[in-house]
């Protein structure tokens, strides 16, 4: 990690989705800390500070969800990956969605994955070790300043 | 099933298209025949015209001719008179010896040679200038002895009475009548031709005069008539064109409208996909953790109820996920093109290889089973749900045993997946096919009632077809059937 960023933000709605995606990250062993938004204009909002404020304090990567109040998931999307130092910050789509217009929307906008939220908790559990895994420890992100 | 109609309204232009066609290529036919008659009229119209110019140009030839002959005939009659009035004064003079008789004979001498030169200008009929030609020394003969005898009187009476009594005089006068009559005969007998000539042609000049008029009132009905047709069919054709942009109004509208639906049933899955899906998981979620984190102080039938809601939360997202993949097969696009069935069997057995091992199946492929025109991830869905049919679908205890293989027909491969599982009732053999039918309690073999729903639909998408044979002793023999690449490339 080149990096000191160390929070993930989870920019999802649903109150039981955050909590079980909490409990899956506890029991996968992530040490690095959770920031929720509850909606895309707090996420932007909270982006937006972050960035001013502190750059450390950006997100080492964000899940986002698409379906989300206010601002939708694809603004969020968008509104990252045109800004000039957080367009550097992967975006991991967590969604239900699985339609292929989604997919391809969110591809098009500069998405670096996309996900689809498993139904089995031991699924969920496994994916949130892979993300662990792959985008917290194996890849490498840019310096955000 | 909105698609479905969609599809309708496409077929049903077809027919149409069709009609329009025809329709263009019989009235064709008309205008050609009537343009050709036109044509030839006209032609035929100018020719006579030609032929009549022709022919008046003759009659106006033959009747200048006609006019000459009678001036040839007045000029021969004429020089006849000023031969014989010469002669007529030589005679008074030597009668008398009175010079004033000697004036009409001058007179007359001069005008005969003036005559015969214009006769000379006029005659052309190479006999009548033989006629002539013979004439011209005997009159000079006869101008030369009047001459003599008038000089000759000059001296003595007895002298010029001698010369006129040898006759000499006479006989030539003789001459000049016969070769006169003769002239004028001739020249009769050649006006009376050409008179007959002349009315001849006036005869042929009137028919074909009369001809042209016909062919003339005939070209100008023919060219109303064609005209006519013209018109029509610039009528026929507007409103052909009318008609057509009028059909593809509403197709445009109607497309618009079923558009307009799809969006609604994409949003509608969209909704079911999130919002049905979520309170799903929280319930399958929260189960999971009350068996993990309260399993110390849950009763052995709490920890039975959380597994339970936890099975049912499995079989709703089962269910929700086959409706989903179920209207996603209607929605989605589907290209065909070539696709190794080996290739595509072979991924879904990768899929399901833990089920196979689980239960222990023998499954067979009959290789190779060939290149069929399809949608790969389509097609996959299908043999996925033939496949976890097979395997489901044993009686307990029993090894599933799956075959595949495939029949190739020329133009359609037919991929057959038996397997020796429970069977159908022939009494449902087609029921299975729509969406929801289960002909087993959940509690006996799970599922959703969907899957060969999915199959049936995967092929339509496709242009295949899909069924199932009735089973010979146990076991299920079903059938999908896609165009071979083979007869795709030789058409």
């Amino acid at each position: 990690m080149s990096d000191a960023r160390t929070t993930v933000l989870v920019v999802e709605d649903d109150p039981d989705d955050r909590a079980l995606l909490a409990r899956a990250f506890q029991k996968a062993g992530v040490a690095m800390p959770l920031r929720f938004a509850v909606d895309g204009d707090e996420a932007v909002a909270y982006l937006e500070g972050a960035v001013r404020d502190l750059p450390d304090s950006c997100p080492a990567v964000i899940l986002l969800d698409l379906k989300l109040p206010r601002r939708s998931g694809f603004e969020v999307l968008a509104w990252i990956k045109g800004h000039p130092v957080l367009r550097r910050v992967p975006v991991i789509i967590l969604t239900s969605s699985s339609e292929s217009v989604d997919l391809k929307r969110a591809y098009d906008l500069g998405a670096n994955s996309y996900l689809v939220k498993p139904a089995r908790p031991e699924d969920l559990l496994r994916m949130v070790e892979q993300i662990h895994a792959y985008w917290l420890r194996l890849n490498h992100a840019a310096a955000l300043p | 099933m909105i698609l479905s109609d969609a599809r309708h309204a496409a077929r049903s232009l077809a027919p149409n298209g069709e009609r329009r066609t025809a329709s263009e290529r019989l009235p064709r036919r008309g205008p050609a025949l009537a343009t050709g008659t036109f044509l030839i009229a006209a032609a035929l119209l100018v020719i006579s015209a030609v032929t009549l110019s022709v022919f008046l140009g003759r009659v106006a030839e033959n009747r200048a001719f006609v006019l000459r002959t009678s001036a040839i005939l007045r000029g021969i009659a004429e020089l006849h008179v000023h031969v014989r009035a010469a002669e007529t004064g030589q005679r008074g003079f030597i009668l008398t010896g009175e010079p004033r008789y000697l004036a009409p004979y001058e007179k007359a001498i001069d005008l005969v040679w003036a005559e015969f030169r214009s006769l000379e200008g006029d005659v052309r009929d190479p006999g009548q200038i033989a006629r002539l030609h013979r004439l011209r020394p005997l009159i000079e003969d006869k101008l030369g002895e009047l001459a003599r005898t008038v000089e000759l009187r000059r001296e003595s009476f007895e002298a010029a009475l001698a010369v006129v009594r040898t006759d000499f005089g006479q006989k030539l006068t003789e001459d000049i009548d016969a070769i006169i009559g003769e002239f004028e005969r001739a020249e009769q007998d050649i006006m009376v031709s050409r008179s007959r000539q002349l009315e001849d042609q006036a005869q042929w000049a009137t028919r074909i005069s009369a001809f042209t008029a016909v062919l003339a009132v005939a070209v100008i009905l023919l060219g109303v008539v064609w005209l006519g047709r013209q018109q029509a069919d610039a009528g026929l054709l507007a409103a052909e064109r009318r008609f057509r942009e009028g059909l593809e109004r509403q197709v445009e509208s109607r497309t618009e409208q079923l558009t307009q639906v799809n969006r609604e049933l994409d949003a509608f899955a969209y909704t079911i996909s999130h919002d049905l899906r979520a309170p799903l998981r929280a319930m399958h979620g929260y189960a999971d953790a009350l068996a993990e984190d309260y399993a110390a102080i849950l009763p052995e039938q709490g920890r039975r109820f959380t597994q339970r809601i936890m099975a049912a939360a499995s079989r709703m997202e089962a269910l929700i996920q086959d409706i989903l993949t179920y209207s996603r097969m209607s929605r989605e696009e589907v290209n065909l093109r070539p696709v190794s069935l080996d290739e595509v069997v072979d991924r879904v057995l990768a899929q399901v290889r833990s089920q196979i091992d689980g239960s222990g199946a023998e499954i067979s492929v009959e290789r190779p089973l060939g290149v069929v025109s399809a949608h790969s991830p389509t097609l996959q869905q299908a043999f996925d749900n033939l496949i976890a049919n097979a395997l489901k679908f044993v009686a307990p205890g029993e090894k599933p045993r799956i075959r595949i293989r495939a029949e190739n027909s020329g133009e359609w491969v037919r991929v057959w997946v038996e397997d020796n599982g429970i069977g159908i009732d022939p009494a449902h053999l087609e029921r299975i096919f729509e969406p929801f039918q289960r002909l087993h309690g959940v509690e006996t073999y799970a599922g959703t009632g969907i899957g060969l729903a999915i199959v049936r639909r995967s092929l339509e998408r496709m242009d295949g077809r899909s069924g199932v044979a009735p089973g010979e002793g146990r076991g299920s023999r079903f059938w999908i059937e896609l165009r071979s690449t083979n007869a795709e490339a030789a058409r």
